[in-house]
């Protein structure tokens, strides 16, 4: 974030955001929220969100993107679904949504006990190439959103064109993959990643196999 | 003086009497006369000692009869049951607002009660335990020195406000100005809480201060005092200085230290303007970062804070917090305290924040760690 502005308002022991704009390398995102002791709600919004904001690898893309993540209610007026994990904080649902008009991206989850419990995501881009059928990837898993930054994701590909998204070689994928590990950490962090393809192509070469790095 | 004098005092018939032999200025043979200059004075002699005897006769008696009330007042003074009477006399004097139970000690040194409760209009005070010890002979220097004041537990309650009313504005008299000069050699108390209602307000333990009142101003220094308000703890030390008169000019400056993670908060405080209008300003470091806070205390109007403004520079996130991405930013936040406006759910704070980071960088190359 470059800049943000925001009225914020303290109140009933928690603290509200209303109006929140910033901008910055993410572009420009709007919206508003509230953080508690136990619990917390964000809604934010961009019709001008920089993927290379995100990492500088990604592809420079421009999405509109919406992020809601609410605390989860057992039932009307019960307040917010009991603790879990070390946190103490009240479970949250997280519901995104990316696109431009090539790719298109959703994810929902529950954010409880410091990682992010992914149910499915999905990632759906039109082929560079044109064509009718889009490319998709799907996984699931958790990612942890605080140090050391866990990961454990799976998933799968299905004529998934991953230069739509990176700065990657142009291919074309199809098959499962599996990535495990932690991006932080005294080590500085340490993956397992591991791949199946069938009917893939990288730069217009057939490929196939399983691969496994550390 | 040639020989012993002999004087016997006597009360007869309801009539002083005294007897004396020997020889003094006016024994009944007077000293011959040497020539001195003294003795020249020697026909004068027979008026003066008749008036000198008066006058030695009336110093004596004068100062007899000072010596017996001065002892006579000791002794019902330095009397428990002279405290008692005088405790008594005090909550008949205040209608009843003063009540002292348990009362023991001397009025010339020490004083101690189990209990003493002022309750005035809209504010109680209970305390247990008090002692006062102090030294009367200081009232010869025309100083009221007080040696300690103690007391275990202080309680203030004010009365609760009812809701949508504005508390009655406070006024301070022209000038409160002590008798005399005074001097509280050491003020403390185990434990304080404010209570407004049921909602306690501060909680203050191990206090611990000097007062002191030369006529023009007040000087007060707080060695120590351990700040509570609800799960936060606060020692606070510093000293200020109020003058007796209109508008009641005041500076002061305190130290407060709070034990937070990761490091422990310190802030400077600085007050100074009238007493009904103190300009505040609160100065302290995150994470090295320096942060200044500034508003206008009202203490003594119904809405004693109405805006604060705080300011940061050069603020970065990962000294914060390790896991935060690197940051330099640069904000303020202008807020209104309990804005009168608001009818429901009225925020304690409320206002614009702007914040400028000078370190933007993508998200993963942010730092985290």
């Amino acid at each position: 974030v470059s800049a943000a502005k925001a009225v914020v308002a303290l109140m009933g022991g928690r603290l509200e955001l209303q109006g929140l704009q910033t901008t910055g390398p993410l572009g420009e995102v709007s919206g508003d929220g509230w953080v508690a002791k136990d619990s917390f709600r964000l809604a934010l919004a961009s019709d001008k969100l920089l993927l290379r904001g995100i990492d500088s690898t990604l592809a420079p893309r421009i999405l509109s993107a919406r992020l809601a993540v609410e605390p989860i209610v057992a039932e009307a007026g019960a307040g917010p679904v009991g603790t879990a994990g070390t946190t103490g904080r009240a479970a949250m649902k997280v519901e995104a949504t990316a696109s431009d008009a090539v790719v298109a991206a959703e994810l929902r989850g529950v954010l409880s006990g410091g990682r992010m419990h992914i149910d499915r995501a999905q990632l759906q881009s039109k082929p560079a190439s044109g064509g009718a059928s889009a490319g998709q990837a799907t996984f699931s898993g958790t990612v942890g959103v605080r140090a050391p930054w866990p990961v454990d994701l799976s998933g799968e590909f299905e004529r998934f064109e991953p230069a739509q998204l990176m700065t990657t070689p142009h291919a074309l994928l199809n098959g499962t993959w599996r990535l495990a590990g932690r991006s932080g950490g005294a080590d500085g962090g340490r993956f397992e990643a591991a791949a199946t393809l069938a009917g893939s192509r990288l730069q217009g070469l057939p490929l196939a196999g399983t691969l496994a790095a550390v | 003086l040639q020989k012993p004098v002999n004087v016997a005092y006597g009360v007869a018939d309801g009539r002083f009497s005294t007897t004396s032999s020997g020889n003094m200025l006016m024994a009944e043979k007077p000293p011959r006369t040497t020539g001195s200059p003294l003795m020249a004075a020697a026909p004068g002699v027979q008026g003066g000692r008749t008036f000198g005897g008066r006058l030695v006769r009336i110093a004596f008696w004068g100062l007899l009869a000072l010596l017996l009330a001065t002892a006579g007042t000791v002794f019902i003074a330095s009397r428990t049951m002279t405290l008692q009477w005088a405790a008594q006399q005090a909550t008949r004097f205040t209608d009843g607002r003063l009540q002292i139970e348990g009362i023991t000690g001397s009025v010339l040194s020490e004083v101690a009660a189990d209990a003493l409760r002022w309750r005035d209009g809209d504010v109680a005070i209970t305390l247990t335990s008090p002692r006062l010890t102090y030294h009367p002979l200081a009232l010869l220097d025309g100083i009221i020195r007080v040696e300690r004041i103690h007391a275990a537990d202080v309680q203030v309650d004010l009365a609760p406000v009812p809701p949508g009313q504005p508390r009655p504005p406070f006024r301070l008299p022209e000038a409160l100005t002590a008798m005399l000069p005074t001097a509280i050699e050491r003020l403390d108390a185990g434990r304080v809480v404010v209570r407004r209602g049921p909602d306690e307000l501060v909680r203050l333990y191990n206090l611990e201060a000097v007062f002191r009142h030369d006529g023009d101003r007040f000087n007060a220094s707080l060695l120590n005092a351990d700040i509570v308000t609800g799960e936060s703890r606060t020692a606070a030390r510093g000293e200020v200085a109020v003058l007796s008169r209109a508008p009641y000019a005041t500076d002061g400056r305190f130290a407060l230290r709070s034990p937070m993670q990761p490091e422990p908060l310190r802030m400077d405080l600085r007050i100074n303007g009238p007493l009904e209008e103190l300009s505040v300003r609160a100065t302290t470091a995150i994470a090295g970062a320096p942060v200044e806070a500034r508003t206008v205390l009202r203490p003594l109007d119904s809405r004693p804070l109405r805006q604060v403004r705080v300011d940061v520079k050069d603020f970065d996130l990962s000294r914060y917090d390790a896991t935060l991405p690197a940051t330099r930013l640069t904000g303020s936040y202008d807020a209104e305290v309990m804005p009168a406006w608001a009818k429901e759910s009225k925020p304690l704070l409320i206002g614009p924040l702007s914040v400028v980071n000078a370190m933007p960088v993508p998200l993963t190359a942010s730092g985290f760690r």
